[in-house]
C-alpha cells in the first residue's frame, strides 16, 4: 500500500518520519492490508454511489454549471488516540466557553474593552457587531450554541486553531455520512478497532436547541430555517431536520403575529419556539437588517426580542468569526478565565496596526493574507502562490482598508494518506469538530476531516477542490 | 417653557397592505434639559404596542398590523417642559485641540468620529472644515466657526433633498434642509476628531410643522452640547429633543416595512402650542 509513498517533508498523520506506522494506525493499517486492491475498488464505487444516490451534495457558487457536486469522499480515515483527543476536547472547550463569555460581555459591561485588553476600535467597527442587541438577555446567557472551529497541524504536529466559524457552521452531516458509508463498506474493521460512535450528534443537538427555549414551554416546538434549496450547504439542512425529526422551514413557511412565530403547516398554524437558523443575521428579518431580504421573517427580530422565540445561534455572533477577532482570542481565554490556551493560534499580523502592517507589505510572498470577514476560501491571498499581480492586488486592498485584513505564515498542513489517481499519495488535511454549548458543552468525537484533493494544495475548502475523510476517535491510544 | 406637542402622520396606501411592522422613535427623551410630563403614542387601526431601549438610548415603540389595512396614522402627544443649560460663552477658549483627544476615554464615543451611513469623512469635507478652522486651537471656537460656516455655505430650500440625501450631495448642491445641515456640520466635526451626534427633536414654535435636526459635540469638561446649523446658534428653551444617534438612519422617527404596493401618501402635521412662557 505505501511503497511509493513520499512523506513530502511535512508531518505526516499515518507514518513516522522513518515511515513506520504511527502506534494508533497500526490495527487499521494490519486489516487494509488484507483488503486486496480489487475488493478496494469494488467498496469506493459502492460508496461513491451511495453518495450520489442519497444526494449527498454542495452547489458550489459562481460555478457556472451551478448543479449540485458530489462532495468527493476518501475511504482512508484520519485516526486520532484518545489522549491527542482528550487535549483537543479541553481547548476547544475552553475557547467557546471564552468566546461566549467575550460576546456577552461585549454586548453588555463591555468590560474587556474599558480594561484595554482589546483595542475599542476592533470591537466596535466590526462589521458583525450588531449594536440593536446591546443590553439584550440571550436566552441562557449562550451566544454561540453550534461552532465549527477548524485546527490545522503545522510540520511538527501541533495542533493550532485557525478560525472559528460561530454563525452557521456546515459540514457536520458529511461526517455522519462518511461514518455510515464507512460502517457499511469496512464492518468488520469496527468490530476489531474501537472507534467512539458520532451517530448521536442530532440528538445532541436537539437538546442543546431545547435548552434555550422560552421560559414555561415545557415541549418546544423546533424548526430549522433554511435560505432555500440553492443554499451550499441545503443538504445539510434537510439532512440535519430529518435527523432531528424536526420541520425544515423557508422563510415564507414562518410568520409573525403579536411577537410570536407561527408556522404554516397543513393541519393549521403551530406555534414555534426554537429556531434552528442556517441563515446569516443580515437575511433574517427585513425590518430591521436587510430591507431586501426576501429569505427572512418580518417581525422576527421583534419576536426575539420579546423573549417568545430563541433563536441559535444568537444575533450578533458574527463578531467571533471576524478574522481580527481571532486574533484576541488568546487574550479572551487569558481575560475571562485566567488561564493559559490549551491551543494556540497561528501567529497572525493585524494589518491596522502599524508594524504589523509593515511586516506584512515587505514579506506579502510569504504569507497568507486573509479578508476579516469572509469565508469558504473566498478573499485570501496564498502568497507563495500566488502571481506578482495579484499580489500587488492585494497590496492595494490591505492599505486601502487595514481594518478588513490579517495575514499568517504559510503553514505547512500535515498530510494523510489518500486515495488519489490510482495508488495512495500523500493530501494535505485539517480538522473541524463541533462543539455543542448547551447545559453543557460536548463536542462530537472527531469533527469533520477535510482534505485538499490537488497535489501539494493547501487549501481544503469544499468549494475550491477539497474532499472529506471519516475521523475516527479512538478509545484508547492504539 | 413647557409645550403641548402633536405629531400627526397619516399614510393612504392605492391599495390595502398587511403585514406592517414598525419602530417609532418619536418619545421625547427624559434627559436633565427637560422633563417629559406625558407622552401617548395612539396607533390606527388599534395595533398592541410594546417598547424598547436602543444602543444609543432611545425610546423605541413597536407595533405590527398583520391584517390588511389601507391607511395608517400615527399620533404621538407630548407635554414637555425644557430648562436648557445657559449657552456657553461664544467668545472663549474652552477645551483645546489636545484636550480633546481624552475625549475616548471619558465618553463612549467612537462612533461619533467614523463615517455613517450618511455621513461620510471624505477629503472634501476635510478640506471645508479645516479651511473654515484656519488658526484655530480651540475646539469649542473651532465648533461655532463650523456651524457659521455650514450656515453660510447651504442654503435653505426647502424639499430640495429628501431623508436619503448624502452628505456628499449637499457638499455638492449646497443646499438643503435640517437634515443636510446637521449632516455636514457632523461631518465637518468628525474629520478634526470632535465626535459629533445627530440629534431629531422639535423647534417649538408656534409655526412650526415638522421635526428639526439639530447637532450635539462632545467637550470634555462640558459634556454633550447642542448647536444648530440651521439656525447658527446654540440651543434655547424652544427645543426638545427626541431622539439621538449617528446619523439620521439611526433616529428616523417611523421606520417601518410592510408587504403592498409602494404607492402610498403620507401627510405630516405637527401643531405646537405653548402652555407656559
Amino acid at each position: 500500500m505505501l511503497q511509493d509513498y513520499l512523506l513530502n517533508g511535512g508531518f505526516d498523520e499515518m507514518l513516522d518520519p522513518h515511515k513506520g506506522v504511527r502506534g494508533h494506525y497500526q490495527k487499521f493499517h494490519k486489516l487494509f492490508k488484507s483488503i486486496s486492491p480489487a475488493e478496494y475498488d469494488a467498496k469506493r464505487q459502492a460508496v461513491d454511489t451511495a453518495f450520489l444516490r442519497q444526494g449527498i451534495t454542495f452547489n458550489v457558487y459562481g460555478d457556472a454549471a451551478g448543479a449540485e457536486k458530489i462532495f468527493p469522499f476518501d475511504m482512508i480515515p484520519r485516526i486520532i488516540p484518545a489522549k491527542e483527543w482528550e487535549l483537543l476536547e479541553r481547548g476547544l472547550a475552553q475557547r467557546i466557553t471564552a468566546l461566549n463569555l467575550f460576546l456577552h460581555d461585549i454586548y453588555h459591561e463591555q468590560k474587556i474593552l474599558k480594561d484595554g485588553v482589546i483595542p475599542e476600535f476592533y470591537v466596535l467597527s466590526a462589521r458583525h457587531f450588531r449594536r440593536e442587541f446591546v443590553n439584550f438577555e440571550v436566552p441562557k446567557g449562550i451566544y454561540i450554541h453550534i461552532c465549527g472551529t477548524d485546527l490545522i497541524r503545522d510540520k511538527d504536529g501541533n495542533y493550532l486553531v485557525l478560525e472559528d466559524n460561530g454563525r452557521c457552521p456546515s459540514g457536520v452531516s458529511y461526517v455522519l455520512e462518511n461514518r455510515r458509508a464507512m460502517k457499511r463498506a469496512f464492518s468488520s474493521m469496527f468490530e476489531g478497532i474501537s472507534v467512539r460512535p458520532v451517530e448521536n450528534y442530532p440528538q445532541e443537538l436537539l437538546k442543546t436547541l431545547k435548552y434555550i427555549a422560552p421560559a414555561g414551554v415545557a415541549e418546544p416546538t423546533v424548526v430549522l430555517l433554511t435560505p432555500g434549496a440553492y443554499n451550499s450547504a441545503y443538504f445539510e439542512h434537510t439532512y440535519l431536520a430529518r435527523q432531528m425529526g424536526i420541520e425544515i422551514v423557508e422563510g415564507r413557511d414562518l410568520f409573525v403575529r403579536d411577537s410570536r412565530v407561527y408556522m404554516r403547516t397543513t393541519k393549521g398554524l403551530q406555534p414555534v419556539h426554537v429556531i434552528y437558523r442556517r441563515l446569516d443575521d443580515d437575511f433574517l428579518d427585513p425590518t430591521v437588517f436587510r430591507r431586501d431580504s426576501m429569505l427572512g421573517v418580518p417581525g422576527l427580530v421583534h419576536a426575539y426580542r420579546a423573549g417568545n422565540v430563541s433563536l441559535a445561534n444568537s444575533i450578533g455572533t458574527g463578531i467571533a468569526d471576524d478574522k481580527v477577532m481571532y486574533y484576541f482570542v488568546p487574550r479572551m481565554i487569558k481575560y475571562y478565565l485566567d488561564q493559559e490556551p490549551i491551543l494556540p493560534n497561528v501567529p497572525t499580523y493585524l494589518a491596522s496596526e502599524e508594524q504589523d502592517m509593515k511586516y506584512i507589505l515587505e514579506h506579502l510572498p510569504e504569507l497568507v493574507v486573509k479578508a476579516a470577514n469572509e469565508s469558504g476560501g473566498y478573499g485570501m491571498l496564498m502568497g507563495p502562490k500566488a502571481s506578482k499581480e495579484e499580489i500587488a492586488i492585494f497590496r492595494e486592498k490591505i492599505i486601502a482598508e487595514p481594518r478588513n485584513y490579517i495575514a499568517q505564515p504559510m503553514i505547512f498542513l500535515s498530510q494523510h494518506p489518500t486515495y488519489c489517481d490510482g495508488k495512495f499519495d500523500g493530501r494535505h488535511v485539517d480538522l473541524r469538530p463541533f462543539i455543542l454549548s448547551g447545559e453543557r458543552i460536548s463536542i462530537i468525537p472527531g469533527g469533520l476531516t477535510r482534505v485538499a484533493l490537488r497535489k501539494g494544495s493547501l487549501v481544503v475548502n469544499s468549494s475550491q477542490g477539497g474532499g472529506s475523510k471519516d475521523t475516527w476517535v479512538l478509545y484508547g491510544d492504539e | 417653557m413647557k409645550f403641548d406637542i402633536h405629531h400627526r402622520t397619516r399614510y393612504v396606501y392605492a391599495s390595502p397592505v398587511r403585514d406592517s411592522f414598525n419602530d417609532i422613535r418619536l418619545q421625547p427623551m427624559p434627559i436633565p434639559e427637560q422633563a417629559v410630563e406625558s407622552f401617548l403614542l395612539r396607533v390606527l387601526p388599534a395595533a398592541r404596542l410594546t417598547h424598547f431601549k436602543d444602543f444609543y438610548s432611545n425610546w423605541v415603540n413597536h407595533f405590527e398590523i398583520p391584517e390588511s389595512h389601507g391607511y395608517l396614522s400615527i399620533e404621538a402627544q407630548s407635554r414637555v417642559i425644557t430648562r436648557p443649560p445657559a449657552p456657553l460663552p461664544a467668545d472663549q477658549n474652552l477645551c483645546s485641540f489636545a484636550d480633546m483627544r481624552g475625549a475616548p476615554s471619558i465618553e463612549r464615543c467612537f462612533d461619533y468620529l467614523q463615517s455613517s451611513r450618511f455621513v461620510e469623512l471624505t477629503p472634501e469635507a476635510w478640506k471645508l472644515a479645516v479651511d473654515a478652522t484656519h488658526g484655530l486651537d480651540d475646539a469649542w471656537q473651532a465648533v461655532l466657526a463650523l456651524m457659521k460656516f455650514v450656515h453660510g455655505f447651504l442654503k435653505y430650500e426647502s424639499n430640495s433633498t429628501n431623508v436619503h440625501t448624502h452628505m456628499r450631495e449637499v457638499i455638492a448642491d449646497q443646499r438643503g434642509v435640517c437634515q443636510d445641515f446637521a449632516h455636514l456640520l457632523i461631518g465637518l466635526c468628525r474629520v478634526l476628531k470632535i465626535p459629533a451626534r445627530y440629534v431629531s427633536g422639535y423647534l417649538a414654535t408656534e409655526t412650526a410643522s415638522a421635526m428639526h435636526a439639530w447637532v450635539e459635540v462632545f467637550l470634555p469638561g462640558h459634556g454633550w452640547r447642542g448647536l444648530d446649523p440651521t439656525h447658527n446658534c446654540q440651543l434655547g428653551e424652544t427645543y426638545v429633543k427626541v431622539a439621538n444617534g449617528r446619523d439620521y438612519a439611526d433616529v428616523s422617527p417611523i421606520n417601518g416595512n410592510y408587504r403592498g404596493t409602494q404607492q402610498r401618501t403620507m401627510e405630516v402635521d405637527v401643531k405646537i402650542t405653548v402652555l407656559e412662557g
